[in-house]
């Protein structure tokens, strides 16, 4: 098998005659372990190999990985619902938040009228406030 | 049989300097093995790390958001209370005002 390399531009280029069977071997290795050829002669040609021991179990980290996987795309699930309806109840207490308004400004102005004590709307209105100030949540 | 492979200017000055110390390393199977397997377990840890990151994250806004779906909830029948209250005292109160313009009215 040859294999070429060249730069990105350029006509120059290097090439290397390996064995059939070794150039086997090594795309064996890449598809074992999930890497594409291009990456793997990457790792030969710029000497990327790793001298480090590392140790772990891939059929765990698999396992564990598929677990969290499915967890979060249960939450997902459960989220994209639950986001919508909250959205629609918010909306209700804004448009009540606007008829609320109307009716605490008739209510000031026909006290006035009355001659009737003022009433503490300060609750209602932080209330009010809160939704009015509403668009979306994240 | 021919594959060819593109690398940048200094990855191919790199490659021809070191032709000899490459040739050698296409036999060295067992470091390329150890080295793939190396860096599919970092891969492995790495997704698993972020993936247990983004759970943590979304688990997070769940409940916040189970938390104001809550308080949506109550405010809103304390709002459709609120209103109601203030629908039936203005109401009583434009009532009491007609009265109050009706017998001034008679008075005149």
């Amino acid at each position: 098998m040859k294999i070429v390399v060249r730069p990105e531009s350029g006509w120059r280029k290097v090439t290397f005659n390996i064995p059939d069977e070794v150039f086997e071997r090594i795309s064996e290795l890449g598809e074992r372990y999930g890497f594409r050829m291009d990456r793997v002669l990457r790792i030969i040609l710029l000497g990327g190999f790793i001298e480090d021991e590392e140790s772990g179990d891939f059929e765990e980290l698999e396992k564990e990985i598929d677990s969290l996987e499915r967890e979060l795309y249960e939450l997902e699930g459960k989220w994209s619902p639950l986001k919508f309806k909250t959205y629609y109840i918010a909306m209700d207490n804004q448009n009540l938040a606007i008829q609320i308004s109307g009716l605490i400004a008739e209510n000031k102005r026909l006290r006035k009228m009355l001659g009737k004590e003022d009433k503490d709307y300060s609750e209602i209105e932080r209330l009010i406030h809160y939704y009015m100030g509403f668009e979306s949540y994240e | 049989m021919e594959v060819e492979l593109r690398v940048s200017r200094d990855e191919f000055q790199r490659i021809r300097q070191d032709r000899k110390a490459i040739e050698k390393r296409f036999y060295e199977l067992e470091k390329l093995e150890k080295t793939l397997r190396v860096l599919k377990l970092r891969y492995l840890l790495e997704h698993r790390d972020s993936l247990k990151k983004k759970l943590e994250e979304m688990k997070h806004h769940y409940e916040e958001l189970v938390e104001f779906e809550n308080k949506a909830k109550k405010d809103k029948m304390l709002l459709f209370e609120i209103r109601r209250e203030l629908s039936y005292e203005n109401a009583e109160f434009r009532q009491q005002l007609k009265v109050r313009m009706d017998e001034d009215s008679g008075e005149t």
